[in-house]
C-alpha cells in the first residue's frame, strides 16, 4: 500500500493538454471534483430540510439546533468586526460551513479531503480575494483602489504582490494543514493498524474545525481591514440587528 | 553512484532538514506567543475571549511559515522538479 496514492487526489478522467502561448494545462476530472459536488449536494439538502417549518412558537429540535449554529456564527462575526454584520453575514458563514464540511469529509473512506488539494483551496482564497475588492468598492466606491498607493506611488508594485501573498498564505495553510495531517494518519494507519491511529484521527477534526474558523476569520479579517468601519458603524446604523443578541 | 541517487539522497535530507528547520522555529515564537496569551487572560479574565481570538490568528500567521515548510518538503519529496531529468 502506498501513502502517496491513498493522501494525494486521483485523476478519474483525462482531458489532456491545451496550450495558450507556451503554458501548456493539464485538463483532468479529478476525485476532489466529485467530492465537492456531493459536499455541496449534502448541504444544499441539510439546509432545505433545516429550514422548513420554522415555528416562533414551540420550535423543534432541528430548528433550535441550526439557530443555535447561526447566533454563534453571528456573535463572532459581530465581535470581531465590530460593525453591523449584515452585508458579508451570508458569505463568511458559508465559507465557514463550508470549509468545515469539506474538511470533515475526508475522514469518511471513499472521498479525499477536498481541501487537501492544492486547486480546490487556491479557487477558495481566489474568491476570498476578490471578495476583499467587492466590499471595498461597495462602500467605499472606486477610492478603495487607492490603498495601492499608499503611503507613496512606488510602492505600488510591492502591494501587489502583498495581495498575491494573501491567496499564497491562505491557500498554502489551509492545503497544507489538511495534506499534513492526511500524511500522518496515513501513515500511522501504514505503520500500526488499528488502535494508534484512532486519537489522531480524534484529534484531526479539531484541526479541522480550527482550520475552518481560521480561514473564514482571516477573510474578515481581510475585509475589515480594508474598510474605515467607524464610519461605516454609524452609517449602516439603519440595520437593525437584534436577531443574535439574546 | 548514478544521478538518479544522488538527486533522491540530496532531496530525502533536504526534506528532513526543511521540516526540522521550519517546523522549530515557529513553534518556538508560538509558544512564546502562547505564554504572553495566557499571562494576559490571567491578568484580565474578562477579556479572555478576545485574546484568545488574537491568539489564534496571530498563531495561524506564525504558523503559516512552518506550513511553507511542510508544503516545500512535500514538493521534494512527491514531485521532485528536477527527477524527470533523469528518469524515462
Amino acid at each position: 500500500m502506498n501513502v502517496a496514492e491513498k493522501v494525494f487526489t486521483k485523476e478519474l478522467f483525462d482531458f489532456g493538454y491545451i496550450t495558450i502561448e507556451n503554458i501548456k494545462i493539464h485538463l483532468a476530472l479529478t476525485d476532489v471534483v466529485i467530492t465537492t459536488w456531493i459536499a455541496m449536494a449534502v448541504i444544499i439538502v441539510l439546509a432545505f430540510i433545516f429550514t422548513r417549518n420554522l415555528k416562533i412558537k414551540n420550535p423543534s429540535t432541528k430548528q433550535i439546533f441550526i439557530e443555535t449554529l447561526l447566533i454563534a456564527i453571528a456573535k463572532q462575526i459581530k465581535d470581531f468586526a465590530q460593525m453591523p454584520i449584515s452585508p458579508f453575514f451570508n458569505f463568511i458563514a458559508t465559507i465557514w460551513i463550508f470549509v468545515a464540511f469539506s474538511n470533515i469529509i475526508g475522514m469518511v473512506p471513499p472521498f479525499h479531503t477536498p481541501t487537501g488539494d492544492i486547486s480546490a483551496v487556491a479557487g477558495l482564497s481566489t474568491i476570498t480575494l476578490f471578495s476583499i475588492y467587492y466590499y471595498g468598492v461597495k462602500f467605499h466606491g472606486l477610492s478603495y483602489f487607492k490603498k495601492f498607493f499608499e503611503p507613496v506611488f512606488i510602492l505600488f508594485p510591492l502591494n501587489i504582490v502583498g495581495e498575491f501573498g494573501r491567496i499564497l498564505s491562505l491557500t498554502f495553510r489551509l492545503f497544507g494543514n489538511m495534506l499534513g495531517w492526511d500524511l500522518i494518519i496515513a501513515i500511522l494507519v501504514l505503520l500500526t493498524a488499528v488502535i494508534v491511529p484512532v486519537p489522531m484521527m480524534l484529534f484531526n477534526i479539531l484541526g479541522d474545525i480550527i482550520q475552518a474558523y481560521l480561514f473564514g476569520i482571516l477573510t474578515l479579517a481581510y475585509i475589515v481591514a480594508g474598510l474605515k468601519v467607524e464610519e461605516l458603524d454609524k452609517k449602516l446604523a439603519y440595520l437593525k440587528e437584534d436577531w443574535y443578541e439574546l | 553512484m548514478d544521478s538518479l541517487t544522488i538527486i533522491a539522497a540530496v532531496s530525502i535530507f533536504t526534506a528532513g532538514i526543511t521540516i526540522a528547520i521550519g517546523g522549530m522555529m515557529p513553534s518556538r515564537g508560538e509558544g512564546e506567543a502562547l505564554t504572553k496569551a495566557i499571562e494576559s487572560v490571567a491578568r484580565q479574565p474578562e477579556q479572555a475571549n478576545t485574546i484568545i481570538r488574537l491568539f489564534f490568528i496571530g498563531a495561524a500567521v506564525v504558523e503559516s511559515v512552518a506550513i511553507y515548510s511542510l508544503v516545500i518538503a512535500l514538493i521534494i519529496l512527491f514531485a521532485n522538479p528536477f527527477i524527470h531529468l533523469f528518469t524515462k
